[in-house]
């Protein structure tokens, strides 16, 4: 074989030659995918939330990443992510009361026409239409909400805002970064 | 072409990429040209057309939008509903009188910081180029 760093053809008699395959990503994974309602990468490995601040955790709630699904890697490191991915599957369990998310979406119902556009947009199924006092409206289930402003910015009716990234804040932010 | 000329740029960024990826260009002391200002949404996918619209009423001489790459969105697909409102979107900035040269959309990941270095200064070269967008009061296409 030629080595790189020596830059030479080596021979090697070994007794035992152990190769490293190829790791692929299970063929079901696109399934899971839907039906937890979590994303891939390019490679059809799952992508965890954050690369950097949420290593084992998905955007979905309670959904949590280790081992080979995430990427290829060495059963050590698949240990310590899965020792991680379980102390962070805790923090839920160990609370009697689960804090949701602050920046989610809220509906403001006089506004509203029931026209389903939030209901056909949101990946996580959060917006519902729902008969109000004999009125369609939409209802935002706050346990399902990620706050990704989808079903805002797809309002026609301008009835949906996102707390902490309404339309107005994000209209001031724009006029005084153009001032 | 008019050498004073500073354009005003906004960038709509997501929250879990873009941003990211402008953060990460910033700590690497990336040099890149101070007329654009950051405003961060947490998907693409909030990006009303409204606010590309008020951007350019308000006096932006470019906007770009920046999200995950497809595939990658942290809200599953977040940035594809923003593909189809920005194709949308150009084709009705155009109608206006507004260059679809203006406005841009943009996948840039956390880890792309070069990436968001050269699309910026990318960027507004191109829109200096241009001129500002105020000297067409009654459209520029």
């Amino acid at each position: 074989m030629k080595d790189p760093i020596l830059n030479r053809h080596l021979v090697i008699n070994p007794d035992l030659v152990v190769l490293s395959p190829a790791m692929v990503p299970r063929t079901d994974a696109p399934q899971i995918s839907q039906m937890l309602k979590v994303p891939l990468n390019e490679n059809k490995f799952f992508l965890e939330a954050h690369v950097k601040l949420r290593p084992v955790d998905f955007a979905t709630e309670g959904v949590f990443l280790a081992g080979l699904a995430h990427s290829p890697k060495t059963i050590d490191e698949s240990i310590s992510q899965a020792k991680a991915a379980a102390a962070r599957a805790c923090t839920i369990i160990s609370k009697d009361k689960y804090e949701a998310e602050a920046i989610i979406a809220s509906v403001n119902e006089d506004i509203c026409s029931g026209c389903g556009v939030c209901e056909s947009v949101c990946a996580y199924g959060a917006p519902e239409i729902v008969l109000k006092e004999g009125k369609r409206i939409s209802q935002v289930n706050e346990a399902l909400c990620k706050g990704c402003g989808s079903c805002v910015s797809s309002c026609p009716s301008g009835a949906m805002q996102q707390l902490g990234f309404k339309s107005q804040q994000l209209f001031a932010m724009t006029d005084a970064a153009l001032k | 072409m008019n050498k004073d000329f500073k354009p005003k740029i906004i960038v709509f960024c997501c929250n879990w990429c873009s941003y990211a990826g402008a953060d990460l260009a910033g700590v690497s002391r990336l040099q890149m040209k101070p007329y654009f200002r950051v405003i961060r949404t947490m998907c693409s996918g909030r990006v009303d057309p409204e606010f590309v619209l008020n951007a350019f009423t308000k006096g932006a001489d470019g906007v770009m939008i920046a999200g995950c790459h497809p595939g990658d969105c942290h809200y599953i697909n977040g940035n594809y509903k923003t593909r189809r409102r920005y194709l949308l979107l150009k084709q009705m900035i155009a109608q206006l009188g507004i260059n679809p040269q203006r406005l841009r959309l943009e996948w840039i990941s956390a880890s792309e910081a070069t990436k968001f270095q050269q699309t910026i200064n990318n960027f507004i070269d191109e829109i200096t180029k241009l001129g500002p967008q105020s000297q067409y009061p009654y459209g520029e296409v």
